[in-house]
C-alpha cells in the first residue's frame, strides 16, 4: 500500500484551520461591537481632529446601504480579482520571437506580475472607498430608472413578510483618465420584514469584463466560502456571513442578509431571478495542477533549469506547476521552493507562455552579468520578501527571498555564462 | 491582504474604512484571540478591545502597507493584558521556560496523510498547541494561523528571530513527542509506526 506522508508544517495548519473553522460570532454580536467602538467616548475625544474630514464624509456614510456597497465592492475584489488574475483569458494574435499579445491581456499580465511584485493587490475597484474615484448616487426610483446602465434584475421569490425598503444606484467613475481604478456601477435593493431584519441585492457591474470571464475552482481566499450551483451559473456562500455571491452572463450578484438568513433561502431568492448561464461568455480554458517533479517535468514544454547555486543547508521542498490551457495557448507557472528551516527559505517562479514584461521591468534596478541582466524589488513592505526578476530563453524567473545578496547569488548563477 | 487605500481611509478617519476593516479582519483577529486565550468569551472582548485600540491609535499609523503586523501587534499584546489580569499566567516566566528548554535546532517530521485526517490527531495537535505556554502557543498561532513571517513575529513580540524560532521548535517538539507516545498505538496499527523524522 502507498502511504503518503503530511509534513508536521502542514498537518498543523489543518488541524488550526479546522479548530478555528468552527468559532463563529452572529451578526449581532460584531454590530454591537462596532456600535460600541465607533461610540466609545474616548474615541470621539482623540478623533476630533478628523471632525472636519468626518463632517464631509458623513453625507457619504449616513447611508448604511453604501457601506454595504463597499463592502460588497471590496468582497468582489477579493473573489473575482484573484480568480481572474489567475485564470485570465490568453487572447493572443500571434507568436513571433515571444509572444504577442492585445492590449488588455497584456495590461492584465501586467497586473499579475505587479500583484507578485507588490505582495498586494494592485487593482482598485471605483468605489466610494476609493479617493481616486468620484460617485454618484441615486435614492429615487424614478431617477435610478432614468441613470442606471442596465435594468434591475428582481426576484421572484421574496421570503414572507418582506418587502421593498429601500432602493440605491450608485455609479462610480475615474477622477482622471490616467487612474487605474476599473469604474463600476452597483444597483441595491434593501428589503425588510416588520421584525426589523432585512437582506440586500447588490448587482454589480465592472468596466473589466475579464472580471466575470472567470470560473472559480477553489475558493476564494480569505473567506470561509463553500460553493454552490444555481441554475447553471457557479457561486460562492459565505459561511460566516450570510453572504451569496455568483456572476452571470453581465452582472456579479451578492445576495446578503446582515442579521442572518437561511442558506436554502437565499439559494432560493437567488435561483428565481434572471441571472443566466451563457456558456459562450465563460472562457473555454482548462486547468491543471501538479506537484510531482517527474509529472512536471513531462508537461512542461521547456527544460526545467534548477538554480546553479543553492546557499548551505537548502534543499528543494516542494513544487508545483499550474497549467492553463485554452484554443489560443498555454501558460505555466512553475513554482520551486528550496528551504532550510522553519521561514527560512526562497522560491524560483518560473513563468511560459507569457510576452517581456519591458514597461514593467523600466521601474526596477538593473544589474547587468556578462551579456545578461536581472532586475531587483526591494520590497516596500516591513518585513516584506524582495525579488529578483529576469528573462531567459522566453522564460520569466522571479525569485522571493528575504536576502537580497542570496538572491543575487541565484540569480546570477542562472545567467553567468558556464 | 487589505487594500492599501482602505487603511489610509481609516486613518484619515473615514468611518466606512473602518468598518471595511472591522469586517474583513474581525474573524481572523476573534479567531487568533481564541487560539492564544482559549476561551471564547474572553477572546470576544479581546476582539473589540483590538478594534477599540485600533480606533484611538490608527492615526498613528505612518506604514499603510504594515497593517496587518500592526493589528496582530495589538491583538497580541492585548492577549497578553488580558492574561495578566486573569493572573492565569504569568507571560514571563513561561517565556523563560521556552528558551532554556529548547535548543536552536530543527524538527521536522512526516505524517502519513490518512493519519493526519483523522480528527483524533487533529485534535491531539491542538491539545498540544493549548497546553504550550502563552508565548509558544502565540508563536505557533501567528505563524501557522496567521501566516506571519518569523521576521514578522519577532517585530510583534520584540525579540530575537532567534527567540520565535526556538518557540516554534519547541511546539513542534512537544508535538512530536506527544505523537510519538500518545498515537504510537494507532500508527503501529496502521503502518507499523512511521512517524518519519527528517
Amino acid at each position: 500500500m502507498e502511504v503518503l506522508f503530511v509534513k508536521a508544517d502542514d498537518a498543523i495548519r489543518l488541524a488550526i484551520e479546522n479548530e478555528t473553522s468552527k468559532l463563529v460570532l452572529m451578526d449581532e454580536a460584531f454590530d454591537k461591537m462596532l456600535d460600541y467602538i465607533e461610540n466609545h467616548e474616548e474615541v470621539k475625544t482623540k478623533t476630533s481632529k478628523f471632525k472636519l474630514l468626518k463632517s464631509i464624509n458623513a453625507r457619504t456614510s449616513q447611508l448604511p446601504i453604501r457601506e454595504f456597497i463597499a463592502v460588497a465592492a471590496f468582497v468582489f475584489i477579493l473573489v473575482a480579482v484573484p480568480f481572474s488574475i489567475n485564470h485570465y483569458n490568453l487572447n493572443k494574435k500571434n507568436v513571433e520571437n515571444g509572444l504577442t499579445i492585445d492590449k488588455t491581456t497584456n495590461d492584465i499580465f501586467i497586473r499579475r506580475l505587479e500583484n507578485f511584485i507588490e505582495d498586494m493587490n494592485p487593482i482598485s475597484i471605483a468605489d466610494a472607498a476609493n479617493p481616486t474615484t468620484k460617485c454618484e448616487t441615486y435614492t429615487d426610483i424614478k431617477e435610478i430608472e432614468a441613470k442606471a446602465p442596465f435594468s434591475f434584475d428582481y426576484p421572484k421569490f421574496i421570503p414572507e413578510g418582506y418587502e421593498i425598503y429601500s432602493t440605491e444606484l450608485s455609479i462610480n467613475k475615474r477622477n482622471n483618465p490616467g487612474d487605474k481604478a476599473a469604474e463600476s456601477v452597483h444597483f441595491l435593493v434593501t428589503y425588510r420584514n416588520s421584525e426589523g431584519k432585512v437582506f440586500n441585492i447588490i448587482q454589480s457591474k465592472y468596466e473589466l469584463p475579464e472580471y466575470l470571464q472567470v470560473k472559480s475552482h477553489q475558493p476564494p481566499k480569505g473567506l470561509n466560502c463553500e460553493q454552490i450551483t444555481l441554475n447553471g451559473l457557479e457561486g460562492w456562500f459565505q459561511t460566516d456571513s450570510s453572504q451569496l455571491m455568483f456572476w452571470s452572463k453581465d452582472r456579479f450578484y451578492n445576495i446578503n442578509a446582515p442579521m442572518g438568513m437561511d442558506k436554502e433561502i437565499q439559494i432560493k431568492i437567488a435561483k428565481s431571478l434572471n441571472a443566466i448561464s451563457d456558456p459562450s461568455f465563460w472562457p473555454t480554458e482548462k486547468y491543471e495542477s501538479y506537484t510531482a517533479m517527474n509529472e512536471i517535468k513531462e508537461k512542461v514544454p521547456f527544460a526545467i533549469e534548477f538554480p546553479k547555486y543553492i546557499p548551505e543547508g537548502y534543499n528543494l521542498q516542494s513544487s508545483n506547476l499550474d497549467i492553463t490551457r485554452n484554443s489560443s495557448g498555454n501558460l505555466y507557472e512553475l513554482t520551486l521552493s528550496y528551504n532550510k528551516s522553519i521561514g527560512d527559505g526562497f522560491s524560483v517562479y518560473i513563468f511560459s507562455g507569457i510576452p517581456k514584461p519591458d514597461e514593467l521591468l523600466k521601474k526596477f534596478n538593473k544589474t547587468a552579468v556578462g551579456n545578461s541582466e536581472y532586475w531587483i524589488y526591494p520590497s516596500k513592505k516591513s518585513g516584506g520578501t524582495n525579488q529578483i526578476m529576469f528573462w531567459k530563453n522566453n522564460l520569466f524567473y522571479i525569485i522571493f527571498d528575504n536576502d537580497i545578496d542570496t538572491m543575487k547569488k541565484i540569480a546570477e548563477s542562472y545567467l553567468s555564462p558556464k | 491582504m487589505i487594500d492599501d487605500e482602505i487603511v489610509r481611509k481609516a486613518i484619515q478617519g473615514d468611518k466606512c474604512a473602518f468598518k471595511i476593516l472591522f469586517n474583513t479582519y474581525k474573524l481572523k483577529v476573534f479567531r487568533t484571540s481564541y487560539l492564544i486565550l482559549k476561551d471564547k468569551q474572553n477572546a470576544e472582548d479581546a476582539l473589540q478591545e483590538t478594534f477599540l485600540q485600533v480606533h484611538l491609535q490608527i492615526h498613528k499609523l505612518t506604514n499603510t502597507k504594515a497593517f496587518d503586523v500592526w493589528l496582530y501587534r495589538i491583538t497580541v499584546n492585548t492577549c497578553y493584558s488580558l492574561i495578566r489580569k486573569l493572573k492565569r499566567f504569568d507571560v514571563i516566566s513561561m517565556d523563560e521556560e521556552i528558551e532554556h528548554i529548547i535548543p536552536s535546532g530543527e524538527v521536522n517530521f512526516y505524517i502519513p496523510d490518512d493519519i493526519v485526517l483523522k480528527k483524533e490527531m487533529q485534535d491531539l495537535i491542538i491539545e498540544c498547541i493549548y497546553s504550550l505556554p502563552v508565548k509558544g502557543r502565540t508563536a505557533l498561532t501567528l505563524f501557522y494561523f496567521n501566516n506571519l513571517t518569523i521576521k514578522e513575529i519577532a517585530k510583534i513580540e520584540a525579540c530575537s528571530e532567534n527567540t520565535i524560532k526556538s518557540r516554534l521548535l519547541y511546539g513542534k517538539k512537544i508535538m512530536k513527542d506527544r505523537l510519538m507516545k500518545d498515537h504510537r498505538e494507532v500508527v503501529d496499527y496502521i503502518y507499523g509506526g512511521v512517524i518519519c523524522e527528517s
